[in-house]
């Protein structure tokens, strides 16, 4: 797309914001929870869509498309964005005595996806028109489907709404198409954390910047869950954490930990974890791997292996050419790289304090924990992990389906695309003589 | 075979005035030297038996099992007892890094395997006897002991430079100016060999002060490694032409070296060797390359992308084959000969919510 195709997309969002400034957020906010509720309903026509073409372009197995869809959209309904909306006084839309404080959205709003899980994409692109922001989009070349899913929903729901997003690609290196996208007083990027960095450092200080980086989740049974069913029941939830998305989102779990003092608990857990893993392969096959990652995953196999073969007592399943899962079995609570497309270690940590410990060297990117098994000591380790920085603690099995209400990153949904003017209005027992 | 019997043979092919490539050779070198490793190196036997290979098994030195690099940094990978080991070399890193250690009994081989691969690669203008003007932008083995690329610069400087030939860096400097100087006042075809970064620091001290060079014609540079945190970063094309604009060397003189501690042999970009031909990595004949399909284990298609596996003889004293972390692609689709250097095979980041080739920074939308 060229760099006059950007700006007449932003020229058309003037009119198009225009439009929806004069609109009552009551009424935006009630489309959009129809088009959510669209989404969330299996039998919508964008629903079947995003089923239908999301395999072919993003390269995930249809299974794992269809599940991933269910286990993500099923858990969300239009009330859950009327609430936020009512959280953050958007329904409110005078300046007096009575609202004190407005609330809303910027002029426009630049978004940059990245990605090919829909979920976030529908996100990006509902919360700044939740406050009558037009968006500008720069969608990603990992997804062709989502984003325009999404527009011709919000279309055919409210096609006001439907004009105030204008999707663009363009080639990272046109500067002057990132120009253009730089021009909204509203920026909110998705991304690696290098294109994160550099994004930032291209806003200017008035401008709102929002950022979403790098983040990684991870999974942790504790002694009630390390033996058994439970055991078994556990890691059957925990494959189909990994095996949706193949293991490609931040809500994706790179290591999982066996929090015992029994030596044999890990060993365990890597072994049901590997057989629920094939299991779940037959059901949700594991999609397309490139070669730079089926390179990476080959190459940190093989190094286990010689850690193995160097009197180490790690283990290895599955890895081999006919299996599309890799469960290594560490030594130690050492995090090591994940390239991801179901290849998980499992580490040993003694107990609760052995896994905050584990985890205290990616506090700064950690993002979600599944947790089970830990008992009455759950609270605790909750707590312990809120503080290090995790911004969703949940079951296993339950990782792939944040509420629509998440604070994604630790952050209020809502809150950092809103600007939010106080009315202090003046105090009727001030006289002309307390004037100053 | 025994390994002196295999290390006299490599000696000897090493020695040849224009060593060749030579398949039955190679494959028989290459068996009986995988034999050695597999009966003195017990990690390495043991992972080749996780992997279904052992030397009864094994028909072709195409299957023999290849160790990543990144194993070093966990394990002592030594065909020798190791109360033998009379060099370690070390893989960069910082002080709280784990690094790649690499245990050798002798060097007599890595010396044989250097030099004829550096003159054909790099001089192959140079007549018999003769020396060059060498300024090396690395730090000197008597500074850095453990690090095998100054170990080879100081190799080269020994066996084919001038006495006006020496490293400018020192106590972990680049001498910028005094660089200048020297290579200002050189008159004779200069040899520059050392990191990139260091190149990049070098180019930065022209770049401040306005200085432009014109080294004399025949100069060339040898420049090897990457940039990360070390130095600005640049892409290949872009740091040659500043080095041409800011030297006077065309970028068809500068060579890249694709070597690692891990390996006794290098290779060479053919721009010198081969000026006719596109540019791809040769090495010498003992040191064999795979691209491999990592879906399959087998090799990559034809024109197709994979993993940089090298089959290095040299290496007798750990293990020759090894898995590096980079992904190549041959130049000649038809032949088996030459390859380009992908970059490394990485993907670390959550790719599905933050696609790490969806950068604003040079990746393809």
């Amino acid at each position: 797309m060229s760099e006059d195709s950007v700006r007449a997309a932003r020229d058309a969002l003037v009119d198009a914001g225009a439009a929806l400034s004069r609109r009552a957020n009551r009424d935006v906010v009630a489309a959009l929870a129809r088009v959510v509720d669209g989404f969330a309903d299996p039998g919508s026509e964008w629903r079947r869509a995003l089923a239908r073409d999301l395999p072919e372009a993003t390269g995930f197995h249809p299974e794992t498309v269809q599940r991933g869809l269910a286990v993500g959209f099923d858990a969300w309904a239009g009330t859950d964005l009327a609430r936020l909306a009512s959280r953050q006084r958007l329904g409110e839309d005078r300046l007096d005595d009575a609202t004190p404080e407005w609330t809303s959205g910027f002029a426009s709003t630049s978004v940059l996806l990245a990605g090919a899980i829909p979920m976030p994409t529908l996100l990006a692109l509902v919360f700044p028109l939740a406050l009558r922001s037009p968006v500008l989009v720069r969608a990603s070349a990992a997804d062709p489907v989502t984003p325009e899913c999404v527009q011709a929903s919000l279309a055919e729901t409210d096609p006001e709404l439907g004009a105030a997003v204008r999707i663009v690609r363009f080639d990272s290196a046109n500067d002057e198409a990132w120009r253009t996208w730089f021009e909204a007083p509203c920026l909110v990027a998705t991304g690696s954390d290098a294109t994160v960095k550099a994004l930032a450092g291209r806003a200017e200080p008035w401008q709102r910047f929002v950022g979403y980086g790098h983040r990684e989740s991870f999974a942790a049974l504790g002694p009630d869950a390390l033996d058994g069913p439970a055991l078994t029941d556990a890691c059957e939830r925990l494959a189909l954490d990994l095996a949706l998305w193949d293991q490609l989102g931040c809500l994706s779990p790179v290591a999982c930990f066996a929090a015992s003092s029994d030596p044999t608990a890990a060993p365990r857990l890597a072994e049901a974890l590997a057989e629920a893993l094939a299991a779940t392969e037959a059901k949700l096959p594991r999609g397309r791997v490139e070669t730079e990652s089926a390179a990476f995953a080959v190459r940190e196999r093989d190094e286990a292996l010689l850690r193995a073969a160097g009197g180490r007592p790690i283990s290895v399943y599955g890895g081999e050419l006919h299996d599309a899962y890799t469960v290594v079995c560490e030594d130690t609570a050492e995090l090591r790289p994940c390239p991801r497309h179901r290849f998980i270690r499992v580490h040993p940590v003694p107990d609760a304090a052995g896994l905050t410990r584990a985890l205290a060297p990616v506090a700064p990117q950690l993002a979600a924990v599944a947790i089970e098994g830990f008992g009455p000591g759950t609270p605790e380790l909750a707590e312990e992990l809120a503080r290090l920085g995790a911004s969703r603690l949940c079951a296993p099995g339950r990782l792939q389906a944040p509420p629509l209400g998440w604070h994604h990153d630790g952050r209020s949904p809502l809150a950092p695309l809103a600007r939010t003017c106080d009315w202090e209005s003046p105090s009727p027992s001030l006289g002309e003589d307390d004037n100053y | 075979m025994k390994r002196a019997e295999i290390e006299g043979e490599l000696l000897a092919w090493m020695r040849e005035p224009e060593p060749a490539p030579d398949a039955p050779r190679f494959e028989r070198l290459a068996r009986a030297l995988f034999a050695h490793q597999f009966e003195h190196c017990a990690p390495y036997a043991r992972f080749c038996e996780a992997r279904g290979a052992t030397p009864a098994r094994v028909e072709r030195w195409q299957d023999i099992p290849a160790v990543p690099t990144g194993a070093f940094k966990e394990v002592r990978l030594c065909s020798f007892p190791t109360a033998r080991a009379r060099h370690v070399f070390r893989t960069s890193g910082t002080s709280t890094e784990r690094r790649g250690e690499l245990w050798l009994d002798s060097l007599a081989l890595y010396h044989a395997s250097l030099e004829p691969a550096f003159r054909r690669h790099v001089l192959p203008d140079l007549h018999a006897g003769e020396r060059v003007r060498m300024r090396v932008l690395a730090p000197s083995a008597r500074e850095v002991p453990d690090s095998s690329l100054s170990h080879m610069f100081a190799t080269l400087l020994e066996r084919l430079g001038d006495d006006a030939s020496d490293f400018d860096v020192a106590d972990g400097a680049l001498d910028a100016e005094g660089l200048c100087e020297r290579a200002q006042a050189c008159e004779r075809p200069l040899v520059l060999a050392g990191t990139a970064f260091a190149f990049v620091h070098w180019l930065d001290h022209l770049n401040e002060r306005g200085l432009s060079l014109s080294l004399p014609a025949g100069s060339r540079i040898m420049e090897t490694g990457g940039f990360k945190g070390r130095s600005r970063e640049l892409a290949r094309e872009a740091f040659y032409a500043e080095l041409a604009g800011r030297l006077g060397i065309a970028p068809e003189r500068i060579v890249n070296q694709y070597g690692m501690t891990e390996l006794g042999s290098q290779f060479y970009d053919s721009v010198l060797s081969d000026p006719a031909g596109p540019r791809r990595k040769l090495g010498p004949p003992w040191a064999r390359v795979r691209l491999v399909d990592p879906a399959t284990g087998g090799d990559a298609a034809a024109g197709g992308i994979g993993m940089i596996v090298v089959h290095d003889l040299a290496n007798t004293g750990s293990v020759a084959a090894i898995q590096t972390a980079d992904l190549g692609r041959r130049v000649d689709p038809e032949r088996d000969d030459g390859f380009e250097v992908l970059g490394r095979a990485e993907g670390a980041e959550a790719r599905g919510c933050s696609l790490a080739a969806d950068v604003m920074l040079g990746g393809n939308p």
